[in-house]
């Protein structure tokens, strides 16, 4: 008894234990996270981080999106104003807050001080700029507010009166009448200061890009103390501009290009084969490309590797994308829109400026798709027609037409389908039609399908992106998408949604899907397009619908030929890209099979 | 006997000269490590005033270069990461390192600007100071001791801050030194003020054209689709800037490169780097 009072003791002992033993641990762990205003070490509205590394009172529960502090302001500094803003940062760091989006000091304008243009800046920098930095009174500032354009700004201030400005003391600037006077100085208009000896300037002891008003892309001479004199060469304003390059370590003021020049074979440099197949550039070009304009530059690899360039849509294109390439100031920058290919670069119709656009390959996999059980019926008693034929076959069916041989049952079925078209699936200009079986069916002309004027439809139907995504998110949608039950997974299909590989079905599994498909479509094929008498003779003597294999008679052969075997044919043909082991396992089994089928059905034979 | 006898004096003799001739060298070391001291020691006050003021402007000189060297490579990396010296309150994604992420969307789907302001900048620049550019600083004037020889330095507080204007960056140094120098007759004592250090980095410039890509981002537009248009009304402020992007890992992360070209001498490329992220916000 003891004993086991002992256990039950050292048993509530350890229970004691372990549970503070959890209790202290998750007190350690959910030590309070939230939003901190402000960190003890200086940083504003961080989300995720724990009370502890947080100053008394700045820490709150949840998220910094709700917290007043850290509310998103516009945030006016001396070098500019900052949108969406959180407040508190705004407040530590010198900012002015405003509730606004866009108050009047963060307006962007052109900033004229005393009759000197200082570019386009907000008016509150032009503001500080004139009282802080130059302390003349704000009387003495321009702002007009809205004029964006650096150059109209500065041939706004270019006429001006210009001369040197004499201070006293050796101290002479060559500038405005404006910036003379307000700083009371004596102005001697069209003077340079190197021709005033109290300056004791040295003439021309240094070349520059001009740096008054209007000057900006002239060639000028600069005295000793980096006042600007003449200038002697005006750059083209159009294509050139002055720049100052380092020459062996020396500045050197030059009219330089601001075009780009793209050199012959650019594109064709970048041209190799990649582990895809060949790449390839849906743009190639040659030329100038002015500043500030732009064009794309985009890479693929091809699905048709024997002739890229027909190829409608591009294939799996692992690590290749779509670029912008932007002329900025004779330079070529290039703005990379990634290698998922969600962005894509287009070329701006009668323009030279490429913009980006998104790829919308998802919608792709939804042309055709349903979601009901009707969808998955209608699929079945439509394959083999099309919408139109579908329209005639219910008026068939309504007894006003030639139709009534027809097995009348499928056409109300066939409309539960949403089938995919080609027009539905390539309208948003992101995906590309493609099916299973196109060609090589040829309908019987029997008294039903060929007196209506049916033709066959596509079966099998796929939609895949015309831009393949750079992703493995959706290679699980091969085979699936427009008429799903009778597409099947093709390399072609899986090597258009991404970064995917296909791999063949081993043998006995190939052998089982291809029977299994032609099974259903040959069934389905069968009710659809079989006559009603030829059902009627079927029936005598077999079950029809169980399967082709059941019911073979003379009578439904000449009907359907070729329309059943060709798809079944189709989609062993498929079946035998069985590899190794089973290729030699399945082409016998081809062989037997197909002169099986051959002797039953009299392939076109009507 | 005579023999052994007359044959220990010798090398008694011998071991003396030897402990002289180390005892001399060893002064004559002594004398030419502290001969600046010691003949300073005997200057008057002209010449202990000629020499201090000599010193003294080697010392800022070597104060400027090392702050200069030390600030230089601080600035550069500061560009990398978006202008912060520690990021750590904010994400990164790495492509090629860490590009640091300043704008980003909140739990109200709200594109949230945290590009550091100038004055921010400036901030996390004194930090870098006070975590390792004043050990680097001291390093690299290995305490003064080449100074020391000749006078007694005495360093005080010292505050480097900077300030970032739109062609240059300035470093004001605010680090009274006193020297002092003692002659056998008096000593003279200096406080040295520190000369600013101007670095030929367009700091201002870059940030204003970083802060014009958020600015754009934040109001939803991609600013790639307006480069071409930004370019062409700014015909002046770029032509020695460029822009580079790179979205990774997905279209709704960009990577900004920002890169001055430099115009002046001794001037060398600033590079200044950023991430947006247009994703929407997910509970870490």
């Amino acid at each position: 008894m003891s004993k086991n009072k002992k256990l039950v003791k050292f048993a509530l002992t350890i229970f004691v234990i372990s549970f503070l033993l959890v209790q202290f641990s998750l007190a350690q762990t959910t030590e309070g996270v939230g939003c901190c205003a402000k960190t003890t070490n200086g940083n504003t509205c961080v989300d995720y981080t724990y009370q502890s590394d947080c100053q008394t009172g700045a820490f709150y529960n949840g998220v910094c999106a709700n917290v007043p502090d850290c509310k998103l302001i516009t945030c006016a500094t001396p070098d500019g104003c900052l949108f969406n803003y959180p407040k508190l940062s705004c407040e530590t760091n010198g900012g002015s807050i405003s509730l606004l989006a866009m108050p009047a000091v963060c307006e962007q304008g052109c900033c004229g001080i005393a009759n000197r243009g200082y570019g386009v800046i907000t008016k509150k920098e032009c503001q500080d700029k004139t009282t802080i930095e130059l302390g003349y009174e704000l009387s003495k500032m321009e702002f007009i507010a809205g004029l964006t354009s650096e150059r109209e700004c500065d041939l706004r201030f270019a006429g001006a009166d210009r001369g040197c400005c004499y201070n006293g003391a050796a101290t002479c600037s060559f500038g405005t009448r404006g910036e003379c006077l307000s700083g009371n100085g004596i102005f001697r208009q069209g003077i340079y200061c190197s021709q005033i000896v109290e300056c004791e300037a040295e003439a021309n002891k240094s070349q520059g890009c001009g740096i008054m008003n209007g000057d900006y892309n002239k060639l000028c001479n600069f005295d000793s103390q980096g006042n600007q004199e003449d200038c002697y060469q005006t750059c083209w304003t159009q294509n050139e501009s002055c720049q100052v390059n380092l020459s062996s370590g020396r500045s050197v003021p030059s009219c330089v290009s601001t075009q780009c020049n793209i050199p012959a074979g650019f594109y064709q440099q970048q041209m190799s084969n990649n582990y895809n197949g060949p790449i390839l550039t849906n743009v190639p070009f040659t030329g100038i490309i002015l500043n500030g304009h732009s064009k794309c530059y985009n890479f693929y690899t091809s699905n048709d590797k024997e002739n890229p360039i027909t190829e409608v849509a591009f294939g799996k294109s692992t690590g290749l994308q779509n670029n912008k390439i932007v002329c900025m100031y004779g330079d070529i920058v290039s703005a990379g829109l990634g290698t998922d290919r969600n962005t894509l670069c287009v070329d701006g119709q009668n323009t030279s400026h490429a913009y980006t656009q998104t790829n919308k390959w998802q919608s792709c996999s939804d042309c055709g798709k349903g979601s009901s059980i009707g969808d998955f019926i209608g699929e079945f008693f439509s394959a083999g027609l099309t919408t139109m034929d579908l329209t005639k076959l219910v008026s068939a069916w309504l007894g006003k037409g030639e139709g009534t041989a027809l097995l009348s049952f499928n056409a109300p079925l066939a409309t539960l389908a949403n089938r995919c078209t080609k027009s539905a699936c390539e309208s948003s200009g992101f995906c590309v039609y493609h099916a299973e079986i196109t060609k090589g069916v040829t309908m019987p002309g029997g008294q039903g399908a060929r007196a209506l004027g049916i033709n066959t439809q596509d079966i099998g139907a796929s939609c895949s992106p015309k831009y393949t995504p750079g992703t493995t998110a959706s290679c699980g949608l091969c085979g699936g998408g427009g008429d799903s039950l009778f597409n099947m997974c093709e390399e072609k299909e899986c090597l258009r949604l991404g970064n995917c590989e296909f791999e063949s079905n081993g043998g006995l599994e190939q052998v089982g899907i291809g029977a299994l498909y032609g099974f259903m479509l040959a069934t389905s094929a069968k009710f659809n397009v079989i006559p009603e008498y030829v059902l009627i003779d079927c029936a005598v003597g077999s079950v029809p619908g169980i399967g082709y294999f059941g019911c073979v008679q003379k009578g439904i052969a000449d009907e359907i030929g070729s329309f059943v075997v060709s798809p079944i044919k189709s989609i062993f043909e498929t079946a035998t890209k069985a590899k190794g082991v089973w290729k030699y396992l399945f082409q016998p089994m081809w062989s037997s099979l197909s002169s099986k089928v051959t002797d039953l059905i009299p392939l076109g034979k009507k | 006997m005579l023999f052994k006898r007359g044959f220990s004096d010798k090398r008694g003799q011998l071991t003396t000269f030897i402990i002289l001739a180390i005892v001399i060298i060893a002064l004559g070391v002594l004398v030419s490590l502290f001969w600046p001291k010691i003949s300073g020691y005997f200057m008057n006050e002209d010449q202990a005033s000629s020499m201090l003021a000599s010193q003294s402007e080697s010392l800022r000189t070597s104060v400027s270069d090392c702050t200069k060297e030390v600030s230089t490579d601080i600035i550069e990396r500061i560009g990398l990461q978006a202008g912060f010296y520690d990021y750590s309150h904010l994400y990164s994604i790495n492509f090629a390192g860490p590009k640091v992420v300043v704008m980003f969307k909140d739990v109200n789907k709200n594109r949230v600007n945290k590009l550091p302001t100038t004055t921010e900048i400036s901030n996390e620049f004194k930090k870098a100071m006070e975590e390792e550019g004043y050990a680097r600083i001291d390093a690299c004037l290995n305490d003064f001791s080449g100074f020391k020889r000749n006078m007694d330095v005495v360093p005080g507080e010292r505050k480097i801050t900077l300030s970032i204007e739109d062609e240059k960056a300035i470093i004001s140094v605010d680090w009274p030194i006193t020297v002092s120098k003692q002659t056998v007759s008096t000593t003279i004592t200096q406080q040295l003020k520190q000369n600013d250090v101007q670095l030929l980095i367009p700091f201002g410039r870059i940030w204003k054209v970083a802060n014009d890509i958020v600015n754009t981002e934040v109001q939803q537009k991609n600013f790639i689709d307006e480069l071409d248009n930004y370019i062409l009304t700014h015909t002046y402020s770029l032509a020695y800037t460029r822009l580079n992007s790179q979205n990774y890992p997905t279209d709704r992360k960009t990577v900004y490169y920002l890169t001055s070209i430099p115009y002046r001498e001794g001037e060398k490329e600033f590079k200044f780097y950023f991430a947006v992220d247009r994703e929407e916000y997910k509970f870490i």
